[in-house]
């Protein structure tokens, strides 16, 4: 067992986190607003089938909702207490089974959006060094950031790769292009502070940041990657375990 | 027929409007960016345009100017539905725009009887 030694400090603001939630349940509570509106409207013609969808898709919502209340939860823990980043106590965990984990909990959502979520793992090599419930927490962040921005009918994939001390984790979506000079922005930010980025409209970048500040309280780090063809991969690098692989 | 074009990226509120548009016999066209909306704006050309205004790609002004540019889509008439509806000028109405309704508190009934009230206008 590690122990991580010293308090993470944010550079973002109490006011911004508030303004970044409230942006960022905007879009789902008025996703959630207005499947209700059309379900309580008879004059729709909702088939028993599309009612169906439309109540997963409330439920899909609201657990997405929740998953950003959470995550926003753990992190402001974190940066306000901390006591509580020292006692945090850091194991062996088995990296594929917790993206398959998330993948599993994930297939719903990208199924309703015409996605597939794609794990690309290897077999060994796959224990870093970690807090179990915030890696499941950034993974879904990072996994979640992806299915907003892919398009339909495309995939996101989970690939991982190590090097000396280190396992990276990478998220490739296939979303919208981005600006050299807003990369370059983007790359300086992310993690520490929002992330509202032209070509991805809608959101706030707060999932990042949370991502972001639970890879510091574990002592990894939150990176990115953009593609010519278009698309991003979001990477997260976290301290690879040498303890034998029984997990 | 009266035909509507819903520039929305988000998929699940563009089926949302679409099914609330095809109960009032609206035919439906649905572009999920600026891009996409202009490329069906050279093929169709719809009675009015709901606009969504944070859009991948650009954003709904740079539509709405680019709309400006031709002859044949400038008077269009354009429904803004946002949910930045409340920061957003009410210059655009010089491009076009004829609402501005905020996406979060109206219902997308709402929407269409709006767009009926102005294409019976």
């Amino acid at each position: 067992m590690s122990k991580v030694s010293e308090q993470q400090k944010s550079d973002f603001s109490s006011e911004e986190a508030l303004l970044a939630a409230a942006h960022e349940l905007k879009t789902p509570l008025t996703i959630i607003s207005h499947l209700v509106s059309t379900l309580r409207d008879d004059s729709i013609g909702l088939s028993q089938l599309q009612q169906e969808c439309y109540l997963e898709r409330i439920e899909l919502t609201s657990e997405r909702m929740m998953r950003l209340v959470e995550g926003l939860t753990q992190s402001y823990r974190f940066e306000q207490a901390g006591e509580v980043l020292h006692q945090l106590e850091l194991e062996p965990l088995n990296l594929t089974q917790i993206c398959e984990d998330v993948v599993h909990e994930l297939t719903p959502l990208a199924s309703h959006l015409g996605q597939n979520v794609q794990l690309q793992l290897p077999l060994k090599n796959r224990l870093v060094v970690g807090h179990k419930e915030l890696l499941q927490n950034i993974i879904t962040n990072l996994v979640d950031n992806a299915l907003k921005h892919n398009p339909k009918d495309t995939d996101v994939i989970l690939t991982m790769n190590s090097q000396d001390q280190l396992s990276r984790l990478n998220v490739r979506d296939n979303g919208p292009m981005i600006a050299a000079a807003e990369f370059k922005q983007l790359k300086q930010r992310l993690g520490k502070q929002v992330q509202p980025t032209a070509y991805r409209a809608g959101s706030s970048g707060l999932g990042l940041y949370i991502a972001g500040q639970l890879a510091k309280a574990m002592g990894g780090n939150l990176g990115a990657t953009a593609h010519r063809q278009g698309g991003m991969t979001l990477y997260v690098d976290l301290l690879r375990s040498r303890q034998l692989s029984f997990l | 027929m009266k035909l509507v074009l819903l520039v929305e990226d988000e998929p699940w509120l563009a089926e949302v409007y679409e099914q609330h548009f095809l109960a009032a016999n609206f035919t439906v066209l649905r572009a999920g960016d600026a891009q996409e909306a202009i490329e069906i704006l050279d093929a169709k050309k719809p009675h009015v345009i709901v606009l969504d205004m944070m859009l991948p790609n650009g954003n709904g002004v740079q539509l709405l100017h680019e709309m400006q540019s031709y002859v044949d889509l400038k008077d269009i008439p354009v429904i803004i539905y946002s949910s930045v509806a409340n920061r957003l000028p009410k210059t655009l109405r010089a491009y076009g725009v004829t609402a501005i309704l905020d996406k979060t508190t109206t219902r997308p009934r709402v929407l269409v009887e709006r767009a009926e009230e102005l294409l019976a206008a």
